[in-house]
């Protein structure tokens, strides 16, 4: 079978699309975060807001918010995975801290209900 | 005519088979990437008898299968995706002369892949679904190209219908 230059045409443009789709295709810059301890929320956090907190379960976390920005800025559980995140201000991003059994989850500000995949 | 029924029910059967087998292979899976294994029948079909004949084999795949294995939502996505999809190859096997099999089934899988995302986004209400689609089209185009390879010995292969 030979191929004919409308297949090549198409495997390109479904490439270049597919690529300009990951560039684009971001949670956009949101203002909210919720932390959920266990799976269940248990604050919503503004990150328009310059603030602290400091969540304490089997180990320590303490989550700064700084310009838009969240982040672990100290924890004293074993792999400090959290902290090693770094920075996250988009929508769909988050930190956890498995053995504090804390996610920080930055949510999009209109949507209200995280998506469900089956 | 009753030939080209009587064989259609036989593929019908044989897609349904090969969809249920292709739901048992190993093969590690972000959501929603499958080989369509089953799309060579119907794509069989479609070279063979025509569009209509091609429709109905893959309208009683999607409900067959849907119904044994995942449900009215997943027949939602099925159908979508199957309808699109054979039109869009049904209008690019007129254009013989530019798209050879690769491009026709590899047009199919995107297809199919778009329409599904399509039909979820609207039914979860949620935009972040399209972020599944990159590596869906990417993935539809390797898919594509396996289906092809595979109906060109097909329609080389089995004769008679």
């Amino acid at each position: 079978m030979k191929i004919k230059i409308g297949d090549i045409v198409l495997i390109i443009f479904i490439v270049l699309f597919s690529v300009l789709l990951l560039l684009f295709l971001n949670g956009g810059i949101s203002k909210k975060a919720i932390v959920e301890y266990n799976g269940e929320v248990i604050q919503t956090l503004d990150l328009s807001k310059n603030a602290t907190y400091n969540y304490d379960f089997q180990y320590h976390n303490s989550v700064e918010v700084k310009d838009g920005k969240i982040f672990v800025t100290y924890s004293d559980c074993p792999n400090n995975a959290c902290v090693k995140t770094g920075e996250i201000n988009k929508a769909g991003q988050l930190i956890c801290c498995l053995p504090n059994k804390l996610i920080i989850r930055i949510v999009d500000d209109k949507e209200k209900v995280d998506v469900v995949v089956r | 005519m009753t030939k080209k029924i009587s064989f259609c029910a036989l593929f019908s059967a044989l897609s349904i088979i090969i969809s249920t087998f292709e739901l048992y292979l190993p093969i590690p899976s972000i959501p929603g990437v499958k080989l369509g294994l089953a799309n060579c029948i119907v794509i069989l079909i479609l070279i063979k008898y025509g569009y209509w004949y091609a429709m109905s084999v893959s309208i009683i795949k999607c409900f067959v299968v849907s119904m044994l294995f995942s449900g009215f939502t997943a027949l939602l996505y099925s159908l979508s995706g199957a309808f699109f999809s054979l039109c869009v190859m049904t209008l690019l096997l007129k254009c013989k002369k530019y798209f050879s099999m690769y491009g026709i089934s590899i047009a199919g899988a995107a297809t199919h892949n778009f329409a599904q995302i399509l039909v979820a986004s609207i039914l979860m209400q949620s935009k972040y679904i399209f972020n599944y689609l990159p590596i869906l089209l990417l993935a539809s185009v390797f898919t594509g190209v396996v289906v092809a390879v595979i109906v060109d010995l097909l329609n080389k292969r089995i004769k008679g219908f």
